[in-house]
């Protein structure tokens, strides 16, 4: 390792803001009703479970990328070969680019829905793939920093659920664990899409001064996610009876239907203006960490390799045209990251162990 | 290179933000109140109502078209304005009641499926025809304000629980709890609220009076201020304010037959009393007799309900959270005939500032 300079790392703190930023991004908005259809009331638990079980993967991750000094791509190929290694890792930036893609995606579909149903898709995919291209090429201290304001100004939002708190019925969350525990791990299995994001530790490990030290760092960022989706989902169940949260596409901008100002009457149009920070810093890491997978796999520079894959992610969105289509390429997304993580990460990790055992070394 | 990306995104930013249709205020009408009534066989008259902004004061203006669907009343109208209808501000939907008997459900769901329109909007059964109030001129900020402004004081002040569009959806889609809304009358130039109209599904099938909305409010929601009156012997009556109340539901027995208890808690200040001095004794009395009253009223109301078959209270939703795997089927299937005990609490903190 240690082939990346000084001055281009970040302090191992920034982890924390990296990772929640981009765990946060659109599934918030929606994950409650999927969530709560297989656990109903007590959804609430899943959420907990996930968050636990990705500990358990982040401990799993740290260890990998000790094992390889740091450079994920490099256990890949020190595992299965050149050839097959590189094969791995291509399909692993395919999945940061179709992240970036589908993020992109879904937020036009809630604007085109909630604020301007005459919006083209491509208007605003392409303004907003050229920021990020314009973030991105600045190098991954910019990003980092793009990470670290887009969580802290639009945490604000935290405060709006107060109003909600006037309308939640908390009886409606007993008994607690009146389903079977079969129901509560499956929705767990559910709630783990709204959590990925961290394992792009892979990729930006090597930009982390002092990288071991940044593991409290990554365990914070995934207990805060976890207590706030924990929050969000017990105020949405007490929020709403069942079969009326059945109905809502959207149960959190729902929710904001609520929040009554004097000075702004739908507040939901200031909230769903204020995720398009939220969803930025996912786009950005998602073709950051593509980007930099295609510079290490081929002769390419990191700057050509962003604007081949910011274009296949412009053209990407324009083939998907409604609702059913967003929610195939969501879950077509998250059933990747799924995988990934809880099969690919632990395959990987105990063939490294015996390989280690075998040779000594990885 | 980095400088003309910057430039290029920016104006392209620039450029992209004027593509959109434009509603400036003065160009579109701005429904406050819309109303629904029945008009014959399986048609609908919708009238809304949209404030004229003078200097001074806001008159009002109504619009009224027949149709047979929610959705066809509002194109209906649009024909009939010269600028465009904008559902954004809506903050009244009026129901009425031969209406409301038939069921309200398909015009609710045209309010919140809109994206534009929000969850705190009334929803009102109207004594008469919503198209007959919705014509009157109410106060000087215009109907619109004035009807929402009724109902909410009604709920913060007054006998009137907790409602709006929301938690109108949340009781009718839930298993366990049916929904109710205000019942409004137009009297003359003012508008009142007349009762609590109780709903079985989206129908209404029941109308409370004024009298008995306090003991509607202390057994569906919790009081927090306002002002009831008691008769006690001789023709003499004792006005109690700052009303706080809390109710405890439990259960007992099995969960497809459970008795069911309420207990109500209720606080309050002596604000009128007619005769003599608010002594120690006569406050024990007071207190007795309230609780007597609380219990009896409430205790009919409770049967009434029974025998029309509604749970507004949400007695389903509660026996749900204290039994484990229970069958909403199985509990209303016995509901008419479930012991259903009341018992009240009433302690007076202050006698006001005079001894």
């Amino acid at each position: 390792m240690a082939s990346v300079a000084e001055r281009l790392q970040v302090s191992p703190f920034m982890t924390f803001y990296i990772i929640m930023s981009m765990q946060i991004g659109v599934g918030v908005l929606g994950f409650q009703r999927v969530i709560a259809q297989t656990a109903g009331h007590d959804a609430w638990i899943s959420v907990l479970l996930a968050g636990a079980s990705s500990h358990l993967i982040l401990i799993v991750l740290y260890w990998l990328l000790q094992q390889a000094d740091g450079d994920f791509l490099l256990l890949h190929q020190r595992l299965f070969g050149r050839w097959v290694g590189g094969a791995f890792s291509l399909w692993l930036a395919l999945y940061f680019a179709a992240m970036s893609f589908v993020v992109l995606r879904t937020y036009i579909e809630v604007i085109q829905v909630w604020m301007f149903p005459d919006l083209q898709t491509w208007e605003f995919s392409l303004a907003f793939l050229l920021l990020c291209l314009y973030i991105t090429v600045g190098g991954f201290r910019v990003v980092v920093g793009i990470c670290f304001f887009c969580l802290i100004i639009p945490s604000y939002l935290l405060f709006t659920f107060w109003f909600v708190l006037d309308h939640a019925d908390f009886h409606l969350l007993l008994p607690i664990l009146d389903h079977p525990p079969s129901a509560i791990v499956k929705a767990a299995g559910q709630t783990t899409l709204t959590m990925l994001g961290y394992e792009t530790i892979l990729l930006f490990y090597p930009f982390i001064k002092r990288g071991a030290q940044s593991a409290k760092w990554a365990h914070a960022a995934l207990l805060a996610t976890t207590l706030f989706y924990t929050l969000l989902t017990v105020l949405t169940l007490a929020y709403f009876s069942e079969k009326q949260l059945q109905r809502q596409i959207w149960p959190t901008l729902t929710m904001w239907k609520m929040v009554e100002l004097p000075f702004i009457e739908r507040f939901e149009y200031v909230g769903i203006a204020n995720w398009l920070l939220i969803i930025l810093p996912n786009v950005c890491l998602g073709l950051w960490c593509s980007s930099r997978i295609c510079k290490q796999l081929f002769p390419i520079r990191q700057k050509t390799a962003l604007l081949i894959i910011a274009a296949i992610c412009f053209f990407s969105t324009l083939f998907v045209h409604d609702r059913k289509q967003v929610d195939l390429i969501n879950t077509i997304l998250n059933r990747t990251g799924f995988y990934f993580l809880y099969i690919w990460i632990p395959c990987v990790a105990v063939i490294t162990y015996i390989v280690k055992k075998v040779r000594g070394n990885v | 290179m980095r400088m003309r990306t910057a430039l290029l995104a920016m104006a392209i930013v620039a450029i992209l933000s004027g593509c959109l249709r434009k509603e400036i205020l003065d160009d579109i009408n701005i429904e406050s109140a819309v109303g629904f009534d029945e008009a014959g066989k399986d048609k609908v008259r919708g009238t809304i109502l949209i404030p004229v902004y003078k200097k001074g004061e806001t008159a009002n203006k109504t619009l009224t078209a027949v149709s047979t669907t929610a959705k066809d009343v509002m194109e209906e109208l649009q024909y009939k304005t010269s600028e465009p209808l904008v559902s954004g501000s809506i903050e009244t939907a009026l129901y009425g009641e031969r209406l409301a008997r038939k069921g309200i459900f398909p015009f609710v769901d045209q309010l919140r499926r809109d994206a534009s329109i929000g969850t705190r909007l009334y929803l009102a059964v109207v004594d008469g025809t919503a198209k007959h109030l919705l014509e009157g001129n109410y106060g000087r900020q215009g109907s619109g304000i004035y009807l929402s402004n009724l109902v909410r004081q009604n709920i913060e002040q007054r006998d009137l629980p907790k409602t709006n569009l929301h938690l109108f959806l949340k009781s009718y889609y839930a298993d366990g709890k049916d929904p109710f809304l205000p019942y409004v009358r137009r009297a003359g130039e003012d508008v009142q609220v007349a009762g609590v109209a109780l709903f079985r599904g989206d129908r209404v099938v029941d109308t409370l009076k004024r009298n008995d909305m306090f003991y509607f409010k202390i057994a569906v929601d919790s009081y927090s201020e306002g002002t009831h009156t008691i008769r006690l012997a001789n023709q003499n009556f004792v006005s109690i304010k700052n009303i706080s109340t809390k109710r405890t539901i439990s259960f007992s027995g099995p969960k497809t037959r459970p008795s069911i208890h309420i207990h109500i808690a209720l606080e309050g200040a002596v604000r009128e009393y007619k005769r003599g001095a608010f002594t120690f004794a006569v406050r024990r009395s007071v207190e007795k007799t309230f609780a007597q009253q609380i219990r009896s009223k409430t205790g009919a109301l409770l049967r009434r309900f029974q025998e029309h078959q509604i749970d507004p209270v949400g007695l389903g939703e509660f026996a749900a959270s204290h039994y484990r795997r229970f069958h909403y089927r199985d509990f209303y299937k016995h509901y008419d005939q479930l012991p259903i005990r009341v018992t009240a609490d009433v302690t007076i903190r202050y006698s006001g500032i005079i001894e």
